[in-house]
């Protein structure tokens, strides 16, 4: 029989954000869309007759997650009887004397993964299918390997690993693939924000909601199908926003509405109102123009943009005879070559005063 | 440096335009449109070229294709050529000697090359357009501001106390940490509060751990209750088990009949009809109901063919048949008279009879023929004495007198009348000769005359007459004679031939003969008379015998006494037959309106009873008979099972029975006695106790839902710490940047103040002291910024710019702008141009901005572009030189 599944790790519940431009209420909103994203993974997997969810870790974020949300996680599984799910518990859940989960009335249906020091295996007979797992028990490092390395595999059964690893870390439990890619039928590895396929069968799903602007491309859960030496999946995007992150390159003889432009076509519109954008603003631009009312001008077209200044005002390269007249080029002068990025500011700002006190005038 | 020569090869509406300045004092002359911006514009699009394309186009030539020009430029000494083609954005620089032209290279912009001042210098400095008509006050102020902002930001705009305050500003809005009304006191308020929530909310977090762990051992507690529970039940469970099945072996017969009945009730259930027995019984009344009227019907139907009969019988009655109008009085009347007249006729006829036998004896002929030959010869006899008579001449002599006598009366009466006509005749003539009317009158005698001789007339036609009878009678006289002897002879044969010797006995023959004759004839007259009479009364008969056939054929009879008698019977029953006939018609509707009725309900019923057995799915009432007891069978079995139903739901209660079976199968049937009370005690114990462990579960969720209801989330907080601190951080920073901003511009100001000032305040006063031919000797711009002049005139008194004069202010002002540019171009000695500048001027502030201009050309190039004529009128007034172009 095929076994139909869905893979997915790093949901983060009640995670913590500390994205620095993020609003409050911004990361409250967030927070609350990664729920979404896992109610989305419940409805899926009633929908489409899952038979077993596999959870690759840091389902949630022990340290913040409430009792009430986790009987709340509780209740959902509860509400896919048919599916069984099998969580692992990784770096940010770690089993141990702090995680709740054991406190949890979980129904029959969950299977939580509590060995940490050794390879726990889950059969189902039913399916003929086995799965090997453990769980972390610190935030900080794993390094017990040699478990999954010892790990003694029937070959008549379809052998499923389900770990939450950093393969190629020091401290994270570090696997090498070449030992576990002909072991397993399907690894299904968790830990990783973004999607990767290391091997055919050896795959980090990746968030379904991604968190930060480190984590951008496609996003969601893994839907497949599962035989003895035959695995097929894909990735099914499930995420409501994007981290988009563009780099814009400026040069100082561009104008006020050029580099406007530039930010405002940067990407799809559609993009634009509904993803987190980041644009990393690199190159020179010219001191006549004020990149602060550029960026607050930008922001009416997008749902969320922040700006990452990593260009330097340039002055035009001209010297007279007699003394420099006006008192902002002799501003300017003062800061020329000064690349200290509080001195940087400290000119912008300066600058903008002088702006705006001839503006005035 | 001298702008020598314009050349406008195409720019605006000129094409080959040439213009030549003076090196001193040049006065432009145009009304407006004639294009002295054109030229200024020219002149700096030339040396800086167009900020912007709406110049560009403004002053795109639309008469010529190109668009470009030439100024010829010297410092006196050296004459350069700067050539521009603003279409082609070309820029060449000549340096022209009398030998070869050589071209200056890399040079972007001529304004900045020649006069060492960018495009906004020069048009703060030497560019002078429009000043505006402002008092001395207005004026003195500007000034004054002017002077202090370049003496500290190089720039006339910029003050650098505005500068400051703003820098000062953000500093001050950000505030410190531990002044609690400014922001940053307020966000280090706000964060240390948030640390105490992160603090209680990781406490919270310990206790609803705490909570979870207790809860977690008392599900184990409850777990081990639960598995005592279980082994007590299990044992419970047995012993009711055995009691089941004491139950069970109960129930078994009653089971067993009820799956008899259910065997009995599916046999019939096929058949079971969904009728209803009321519905039944209605239709068996409607039916009863219906047969009776039916009978009704039949009975009044036949009573109605009875009815029919007896009118049809009536109404062949001839009673029946007689009109209204029908006169049986005159019938019966007229009938009797026929049977009369018939009676009277038959006697008639018997007397005819008797009469003609009577007379049958009598040889009439005879009798004639006796009686003629005695009346011929009577008739002789008579003829004879006739003509002895005749013979006799009495009428022969009468006739002859009567004769006579005429004859006489003729006469007479003729002459009496011609007398009378005479003398008639006499008197007229008498009356004509006499004339005399009276004798007229004789005249009457002619009336006499005339009768007299109509009598004359007329007796003497009469005697005439009696002449010829006269002569007849003579004549006839000779004939009798003659016949009376023929006559007697015939008369002697007649008797003879009869038989008789003599006429006597002949003449009593004769009587007795026609006496006999006499009677024959009287009866003969008595026969006939019968005969009228039956003639008369049998016309009379015909026609009573027509109106009574006429009036029986209205009754369509023949005329009998039969007949008659029945009319007069029938007519006498008439009225009681009629009465009758009316009766039995009344009867007959009255019985067919009761049929009509009964059949409208024997309708109705049939229908309603139609109805019934359609609604019951029934083709007949017998069907539903059958159908009405099954369903009577079938209730009575199905409340026959009801009943053992309910007696086996008393004896093994809401359990299936093959359940019940089942589950006791394995069962043996004796019971295994337990003390049943004592283990569910023990068992009600231990619930209490679990209970009292769910109750306390059921309050440490309680307890860990008040407790996160009551704290916020961590993440929250630990969010809301996050994003103070980096805003205490980026508020910090930003202080950090005013202050390093703060520090760089107060070091240029300060570098300003200490190096431009004084450069500035000199260059002024010398310009100054030059412009108003050393009225005033210098400007000084005191530590605070005070600014005054020094007046030579007053002993070097100070006097403050606002108490100056429009015209000294106006020297003070291109003083300033002199100034700048000469320290800003390194004393280049730059053209000034002034663009309708004294336009709003009266003419005795003009004359002295004309004093000043004429003194400025001086020392350097001054170009005055004007749309009036009074700047060049003045100045020839004042003697002063100029070139002057006019547009």
């Amino acid at each position: 029989m095929e076994i139909k599944f869905i893979h997915t790790s790093d949901i983060h519940l009640g995670k913590k954000f500390n994205i620095k431009n993020f609003s409050l209420k911004e990361r409250e909103k967030r927070r609350q869309e990664l729920w979404d994203a896992f109610d989305e993974v419940i409805k899926i997997a009633r929908d489409e007759s899952i038979h077993y969810l596999f959870i690759g870790g840091d389902l949630t974020e022990g340290d913040y997650i409430k009792y009430k949300e986790l009987n709340s996680i509780s209740s959902k599984f509860k509400s896919i009887p048919e599916t069984k799910v099998i969580i692992a518990c990784g770096q940010r859940d770690p089993y141990n004397i702090n995680n709740m989960y054991e406190y949890i009335e979980w129904p029959d249906n969950v299977y939580i993964i509590k060995n940490t020091d050794s390879v726990e295996e889950l059969y189902f007979p039913e399916n003929n299918l086995c799965i090997h797992s453990m769980s972390w028990d610190n935030h900080e490092r794993n390094e017990k390997s040699q478990a999954i390395y010892d790990i003694s595999v029937d070959s008549n059964k379809i052998n499923v690993l389900l770990l939450h690893c950093h393969m190629d870390s020091k401290d994270k439990l570090p696997i090498n693939i070449d030992v576990i890619k002909n072991k397993f039928d399907y690894c299904a590895m968790g830990g990783r924000h973004n999607y990767e396929q290391v091997n055919e069968n050896i795959v980090y799903c990746g968030t379904p909601e991604p968190l930060s602007f480190e984590e951008d491309g496609e996003h969601g859960i893994i839907i497949g199908t599962l035989r003895k030496k035959k695995v097929e999946y894909s990735l099914f995007p499930i995420a409501k926003r994007k981290f988009n992150v563009r780099n814009i390159n400026l040069d100082k003889s561009y104008s006020f509405n050029k580099i406007l432009d530039l930010i405002k076509f940067s990407g799809d519109t559609f993009s634009n109102i509904k993803d987190y954008v980041r644009i990393n603003l690199t190159g020179t631009v010219s001191t006549e123009i004020s990149m602060e009312e550029i960026e607050n001008e930008a922001r009416q077209f997008y749902y969320y943009i922040e700006f990452e200044d990593n260009y330097s005002y340039r002055t035009e390269n001209k010297t007279y005879k007699g003394n420099e007249f006006n008192i902002i080029e002799s501003y300017k002068l003062q800061f020329e070559d000064s690349s200290d990025k509080l001195e940087q500011q400290a000119f912008k700002l300066g600058l903008e005063v002088l702006r705006k006190e001839k503006v005035v005038n | 440096m001298y702008i020598d020569r314009l050349h406008l090869r195409a720019f605006g509406k000129f094409v080959h335009k040439r213009i030549f300045f003076s090196r001193k004092f040049n006065i432009i002359y145009g009304e407006n449109e004639a294009g002295k911006s054109t030229i200024h514009n020219f002149i700096e699009a030339m040396m800086y070229g167009f900020d912007d394309t709406d110049k560009f186009n403004k002053y795109k030539p639309w008469n010529s294709s190109m668009y470009k020009g030439t100024v010829e430029i010297s410092d006196g000494e050296n004459n350069n050529l700067i050539v521009r083609d603003f279409l082609l954005n070309t820029l060449q620089i000549f340096k022209m000697s009398n030998d070869e032209n050589t071209l200056i290279e890399n040079v972007e912009v001529p304004g900045e090359y020649f006069f060492n001042i960018n495009k906004i210098s020069f048009k703060n400095t030497v560019s002078i357009s429009q000043l505006g008509n402002k008092t001395e006050k207005e004026l003195a102020g500007e000034l004054k501001k002017k002077i202090i902002n370049l003496s500290n930001t190089k720039d006339e705009k910029v003050s650098i106390d505005r500068i400051m305050y703003r820098l000062h500003s953000i500093k001050e809005e950000a505030g410190r940490e531990d002044d609690g009304k400014t922001l940053l006191g307020q966000y280090a308020l706000r964060l240390s509060q948030l640390k105490e929530a992160r603090e209680n909310s990781l406490n919270a977090k310990r206790q609803v751990m705490f909570l979870a762990m207790e809860k977690k051992k008392l599900q184990s507690k409850i777990h081990e209750i639960s598995s005592h529970i279980e082994v007590m039940e299990k044992e419970i469970f047995q012993y009711e088990l055995s009691l089941e099945k004491q139950r069970y072996l109960k129930a078994l017969p009653v089971k067993k009949e009820i799956d008899e009945l259910n065997a009995k009730i599916k046999s019939i259930e096929a058949e079971i009809i969904n009728c209803s027995k009321e519905d039944y019984n209605e239709a068996v009344e409607i039916e009863n109901s219906l047969y009776s009227m039916k009978n009704d019907r039949e009975r009044l139907l036949e009573e109605v063919e009875e009815c029919k009969l007896q009118l049809e019988t009536l109404c062949t009655d001839l009673a029946n048949k007689i009109p209204d109008d029908f006169e049986i009085d005159k019938l019966n009347l007229d009938y009797d008279i026929y049977i009369r007249n018939n009676e009277k006729i038959n006697s008639l006829r018997k007397k005819i009879q008797s009469g003609k036998d009577s007379i049958a004896s009598i040889n009439l002929e005879e009798i004639d023929k006796f009686i003629n030959d005695y009346k011929k010869a009577e008739d002789i006899s008579r003829k004879i004495e006739i003509n002895n008579v005749l013979t006799d001449n009495g009428n022969y002599e009468l006739m002859k007198k009567f004769g006579k006598s005429n004859r006489i009366r003729s006469v007479l009466t003729g002459f009496l009348g011609t007398i009378f006509v005479l003398a008639g005749a006499v008197s007229a003539y008498g009356g004509y000769y006499y004339g005399n009317i009276n004798y007229y009158y004789g005249g009457v005698a002619l009336l006499p005359g005339i009768i007299s001789y109509v009598f004359s007339w007329k007796s003497r036609n009469r005697a005439l007459s009696a002449k010829k009878e006269i002569e007849s009678m003579e004549c006839e006289f000779a004939d009798y004679s003659l016949s009376n002897n023929k006559l007697s002879e015939e008369k002697e044969e007649i008797i003879k031939r009869n038989g008789f010797e003599k006429f006597d006995t002949m003449r009593k023959t004769f009587e007795k003969k026609c006496e006999e004759k006499l009677l024959y004839e009287e009866k003969i007259k008595l026969i006939n008379y019968d005969e009228n009479k039956i003639n008369e009364i049998s016309e009379e008969n015909q026609e009573i015998e027509k109106n009574i056939k006429k009036r029986l054929n209205v009754l369509n009879l023949q005329l009998s006494q039969e007949n008659i008698t029945a009319i007069k019977e029938a007519y006498k029953r008439k009225d009681k037959v009629k009465e009758e006939v009316s009766k039995i018609k009344s009867r007959i509707d009255g019985i067919n309106n009761d049929i009509t009725k009964l059949n409208k309900e024997i309708s109705y019923e049939e229908k309603r009873l139609a109805m019934i057995l359609a609604s019951n799915g029934m083709e007949s009432v017998e069907s539903f008979k059958e159908g009405v007891e099954i369903n009577e069978k079938y209730r009575e079995l199905t409340e026959r099972r009801e009943y053992c139903r309910n007696i086996l739901d008393n004896i093994i209660g809401d359990v299936d029975f093959y359940e019940l079976k089942n589950r006791t199968k394995n069962i043996p049937d004796e019971v295994k006695e337990i003390d049943k009370k004592d283990i569910q005690l023990n068992i009600f114990k231990l619930n209490e106790e679990r209970n009292k462990y769910l109750n306390h579960i059921n309050d440490i969720h309680r307890e860990i839902e008040d407790i996160e209801e009551s704290t916020r989330g961590l993440a929250e907080i630990e969010e809301e710490i996050d994003f103070y601190e980096e805003k205490i951080s980026s508020i910090k920073n930003r202080i950090k940047i005013a202050e390093i901003a703060e520090e760089k511009i107060t070091k240029i100001s300060d570098s300003i103040k200490g190096d431009f000032m004084p450069l500035l305040r000199k260059s002024i006063s010398d310009n100054f002291s030059y412009l108003t031919g050393e009225k005033y000797t210098q400007v000084v711009i005191d530590e605070d910024m005070n600014i005054a002049v020094m007046s030579k005139e007053e002993g070097d008194r100070k006097i403050d710019l606002e108490n100056l004069s429009g015209g000294t202010l106006d020297q003070l002002y291109l003083s300033l702008r002199i100034a700048l540019s000469n320290i800003l171009s390194g004393n280049q000695n730059i053209p000034l141009i002034f663009d309708d500048s004294f336009v709003q001027y009266d003419s005795n502030r003009l004359r002295k901005s004309i004093e000043m201009l004429a003194r400025e050309s001086e020392r350097r190039q001054v170009i005055l572009f004007t749309c009036q004529n009074r700047e060049a009128e003045l100045a020839k007034e004042m003697n002063i030189k100029f070139n002057y172009i006019i547009l």
